[in-house]
């Protein structure tokens, strides 16, 4: 069995919301990419990525963050990751990288507020 | 009777003002206090230096024209109700004002003394309830802010990490509607090995419960590290409490769980009696033994009983909140609980979210839940040997397994994590990069070795080097995360990784 990953999308026209609650391991990776971007409208600014709920993250789901945050960039647009720095894949996004490379919000609301009020790129 | 009630009358027509005056005059029992002014500053300069009942004001005037009249009256003395007195074309504005808080308007021509003393009357009552609602309901919030603060930190936060069990615990305070109540948890270590678990409900609401259930708890805890029977720590933390908050009622299962003999003595002190789930799936309440609440009698003697508790079962501890409901009876609610666990998942956290899902009342205003659950873990074995194939979809299987092998190891939470993510990526590169597309195998053991835990993860197949960076980046995680990884390549590929285990002071807990 593929392993179990939610995706809820709250729209948005300028900061869409998407999160994931579960598992992100190299079963269902690819299905979550185009799962995300489809969520992140051309008219918006960029997507608030929140991994708040989930759970265990490996190197492919690493990959994942990182090809979305240079699909985003390539359109003009930004990603916002909401993580709590207490949590265990915390850790893990720091250890390869992730933590200095994308920007890092604790809710979801602070997220969608600070991407539309940041300067663009 | 009634005191005089003082009016300020801002009105520019010398005419009204002499009409409005003589109104009140003759206002029957009631008397009043007018006085008048022409300007719109001139009523703010008294305002501020005089206390009235009420304001009538006409809101044209020669400073100030329309709602800003209102405005103005509103912003320099909120807590003064106002009537505005306006002319019959100027209706819709005067409605306006009541919506932006006047308490009344009157149309001039249309007034006379009667309904001119109603006005101002109702308006001086009207502006008192408003008042006296608005402070009893934000006084009732913070004492509900309060009495949730305090309850929720006063529930333990960090569980102690007991080898044997793996413990879950909720506590979801009641609805809006519903006052904070005194439920509370705990689980502690017990000298000698075993487990000790309680859930209990203060009968009382808010912060005065939260109090009382500090005590209870702390007493209990106490005596329970002394060493004392279960039954002899409910007995001397009912006469504790009988003397610190006399005729305080208050429910709870205190119980302790032996993880060497695999059993669960336990005092029902009048609480709704705990749920187990045995290996085999079956689900039924634990046997009552019949003792009081605390409160009730000083030297009541309470019974305890044991039971068998085997490596598998589910123990589940909780409040009435999660069986009361409006609409059926307890028993009735009881029936679905046992029902819910029948059917809720494995994993205890799931277990605990499903059951609260499971039984609140959809859209209801419900009571505060605590809830308590233990899972018994089979005995460890020392080795854990998988032949697995390779493929992408049992990576999430194989964490389960090596969860609760590690688990069971004695790691703690964090130090599990990072074996788990390290074995994941070494399997994961075997799923990518051993074989062709033809289905194959391939082997994981994990073995604890003293103070380390050593785990192989062995492959049969001929290495494609990798063609992203993700491989590179899970070769780094893996070192990152343990001690020492070492690969060997020959027929196949063997992966060896090693991690100590975290001194028992570093291994967090209580």
């Amino acid at each position: 069995m593929t392993t179990q990953i939610r995706l809820v999308v709250k729209p948005g026209i300028l900061a869409p919301v998407v999160k994931l609650s579960g598992e992100i391991d190299l079963s269902n990776v690819d299905s979550l990419l185009n799962g995300i971007s489809e969520a992140v409208p051309n008219s918006a600014l960029g997507v608030v990525l929140d991994i708040s709920e989930v759970t265990y993250i490996d190197s492919s789901g690493i990959r994942l963050l990182f090809d979305l945050d240079r699909r985003v960039r390539t359109r003009q647009q930004r990603l916002g990751l909401v993580v709590p720095d207490d949590s265990q894949i915390f850790r893990i996004l720091q250890m390869t990288g992730v933590t200095g490379e994308i920007q890092i919000y604790d809710t979801a609301e602070q997220g969608a507020r600070k991407l539309v009020q940041d300067p663009p790129l | 009777m009634d005191r005089t009630l003082n009016v300020l009358l801002i009105e520019d027509n010398p005419g009204d003002a002499d009409l409005l005056r003589e109104y009140l005059g003759s206002g029957g029992s009631q008397q009043f206090a007018l006085d008048w002014v022409e300007r719109l500053s001139d009523g703010v300069w008294r305002l501020s230096n005089a206390r009235y009942d009420v304001v009538m004001v006409d809101l044209t005037l020669p400073d100030s024209h329309g709602l800003e009249t209102f405005a103005a009256v509103r912003a320099h003395s909120p807590s003064v109700p106002v009537v505005v007195l306006t002319g019959l074309d100027d209706e819709n504005l005067a409605l306006r004002a009541v919506q932006m808080g006047a308490q009344d308007y009157l149309i001039k021509g249309t007034v006379n003394a009667q309904i001119l003393v109603r006005a101002i009357r109702y308006a001086v009552e009207r502006k008192r309830a408003e008042e006296e609602l608005a402070r009893t309901a934000q006084a009732y919030e913070k004492e509900r802010a309060v009495a949730e603060m305090l309850q929720r930190s006063l529930l333990p936060q960090d569980l102690p990490r007991l080898p044997g069990a793996t413990l879950a615990v909720r506590y979801l305070a009641g609805g809006p509607d519903v006052e904070i109540g005194g439920d509370w948890y705990d689980a502690l270590s017990i000298p000698g090995g075993c487990i000790g678990l309680a859930i209990g409900d203060v009968v009382g609401k808010g912060v005065p419960a939260a109090t009382v259930m500090a005590q209870v708890r702390n007493a209990l805890r106490a005596y329970a590290v002394e060493g004392h029977p279960p039954a002899k720590v409910v007995e001397q933390t009912a006469r504790f409490v009988s003397e610190v908050a006399p005729n305080q009622l208050a429910t709870l299962v205190y119980a302790e769980f032996d993880p060497e003999k695999y059993t669960l003595t336990y005092v029902n002190a009048g609480h709704p009696p705990p749920i187990i789930m045995s290996p085999d799936g079956s689900v039924g309440l634990i046997a009552e033994i019949g003792s009081l609440p605390l409160g009730v009698s000083q030297d009541h003697a309470y019974k305890e009983r044991t039971i068998d508790l085997l490596p598998g079962s589910v123990l589940l501890m909780y409040t009435d909140g999660l069986v009361e409901r409006r609409t059926s009876s307890i028993d009735e609610g009881l029936d679905a609980l046992l029902e819910a666990i029948k059917q809720g998942p494995e994993d205890l956290e799931s277990l605990c979210d499903f059951t609260i899902y499971r039984m609140k009342e959809p859209g209801g205003t419900y009571d505060d839940i605590a809830m308590l659950a233990m899972r018994v873990l089979p005995a460890f074995e020392g080795l854990l040997k998988m032949t697995l194939p390779a493929d992408q979809e049992v990576l999430g299987p194989l964490r389960r397994s090596l969860t609760n092998w590690l688990e069971g190891a004695g790691l703690s939470r964090e130090t599990a994590f990072d074996v788990l993510v390290a074995v994941s990526e070494a399997a994961a590169n075997v799923i990518e990069h051993a074989y062709g597309p033809a289905p194959s195998k391939f082997e994981i053991e994990a073995d604890r070795q003293d103070e380390e835990i050593v785990i192989v993860v062995r492959d049969f197949g001929a290495w494609r080097e990798s063609r992203s960076s993700d491989r590179g980046r899970g070769l780094k995680m893996m070192e990152a995360l343990m001690d020492s990884l070492e690969v060997v390549k020959g027929k196949g590929t063997t992966v060896t990784m090693r991690k100590r285990l975290a001194k028992p002071e570093e291994e967090g807990g209580l």
